[in-house]
């Protein structure tokens, strides 16, 4: 099948959010069942010594992780492909990054985004179900060093290239809404792949590297978060009113940009902390915890700001790219 | 205290997570169902033009 509407970054967000899924099932199980260490596998889960209500309640998710796994890579091989299309097409790519009125532009960081997503489900979710690729996770840590530096490169890219457009003549900042946030979104998905080789690499060059490419990717990634969620919010309160109803779910972007951050944050003072004889009691749990009781906290405030979308026009307005944010 | 500290974090927490991967699902599909919504009206205007 082959979709008839023009291809658009944002369409990348279906496989990110579907990759998404997967990824929240896989956390579950790896913190409910007790396993060896490491990433929790299929053959880990020994089904016999379950109670009835347990496996009532894991095998549901090991079919929800198997099915938004597939729905991730497929989604993800074809949008590639589209992406591809669209490259080649004449001016195209040109003609999207150079329009900044209403951020429309920030829509490019979905695909770095879905593809960071994509190694993540590679690793975990489909490592679940591939005995021979958990078996061999150190095999991949090159390879995946080489993709994550490769995200790393397009993103700073494409950050450079965009941003520039943000601050052009004539572009009214004040216009801008939290869609605006996906490049720091995408940058917090580049942390978790680059945290995730720093913690699982048992190559201390691959790990040196990696941890070294996450700390870049993390303070830019703060750093945008502070000013640009500064400016939002500064120019929301004074603007006294709330966005168009397409852009309102873009308010829920801050909660998966802060426990990624913090995450990411949490696996690399892990592993810089022994590398500098720096031990500092519940530094980073205070981390993890701190990021996460942020996004909770502003998952709360965002609910209750768009409280009348949800309760009225969700449900009865048509499509819009942004509604990805609410998975 | 302890008992409130246990339920919250191994029950009240634990429930949360199991219950936010279903929502996930439901919102996903539910906006999925808006894209193939708002697709088909694409390809009828196109059917037409």
């Amino acid at each position: 099948m082959r979709l008839r509407i023009p291809f658009h970054p944002l369409l990348f967000q279906s496989s990110l959010a579907a990759g998404g899924i997967a990824l929240m099932a896989f956390n579950y199980l790896q913190f409910a069942i007790p396993h060896g260490e490491g990433l929790i596998t299929l053959s880990n889960v020994t089904w016999g010594t379950l109670s009835g209500t347990e496996s009532a309640l894991y095998l549901p998710l090991v079919a929800i992780m198997l099915a938004f796994t597939l729905i991730n890579f497929a989604l993800t091989v074809y949008f590639l492909g589209r992406l591809w299309g669209w490259l080649r097409e004449s001016g195209a790519y040109r003609a999207f990054v150079n329009n900044p009125h209403k951020n429309q532009n920030a829509g490019i960081f979905a695909i770095v985004a879905s593809l960071a997503m994509t190694v993540n489900v590679f690793w975990a979710p489909f490592g679940f179900f591939v005995p021979q690729m958990s078996a061999h996770m150190q095999a991949f840590m090159l390879p995946s060093l080489i993709v994550f530096g490769l995200l790393l490169g397009v993103l700073v890219f494409l950050e450079v290239t965009v941003g520039r457009t943000w601050f052009s003549e004539g572009v009214d900042l004040t216009q801008f809404n939290f869609i605006w946030l996906l490049d720091v979104f995408a940058f917090g998905l580049v942390t978790l792949t680059g945290s995730g080789i720093t913690s699982m690499a048992q190559n201390d060059v691959v790990a040196g590297i990696a941890a070294v490419g996450t700390v870049f990717a993390l303070v830019i990634g703060v750093l945008m978060l502070v000013a640009k969620l500064g400016f939002l919010l500064y120019t929301h309160i004074k603007a006294r009113e709330l966005p168009p109803n397409p852009i309102l779910p873009g308010f829920f972007l801050v909660v998966p940009i802060s426990c990624l951050l913090g995450l990411g944050a949490y696996r690399v003072a892990e592993y810089v902390q022994p590398q500098v004889s720096l031990n500092v009691p519940g530094s980073t749990s205070l981390l993890i915890t701190g990021s996460y009781v942020l996004a909770i906290g502003w998952a709360l405030a965002a609910v209750y700001v768009v409280r009348d979308y949800l309760r009225t026009e969700f449900s009865k307005t048509a499509f819009a790219p942004s509604q990805w944010g609410f998975v | 205290m302890y008992v409130y500290g246990f339920f919250l974090q191994y029950t009240g927490i634990s429930a949360l997570n199991y219950a936010s991967v279903y929502l996930a699902i439901l919102v996903y599909f539910f906006i999925l169902s808006k894209f193939v919504k708002a697709h088909r009206v694409v390809e009828e205007k196109l059917a037409a033009a």
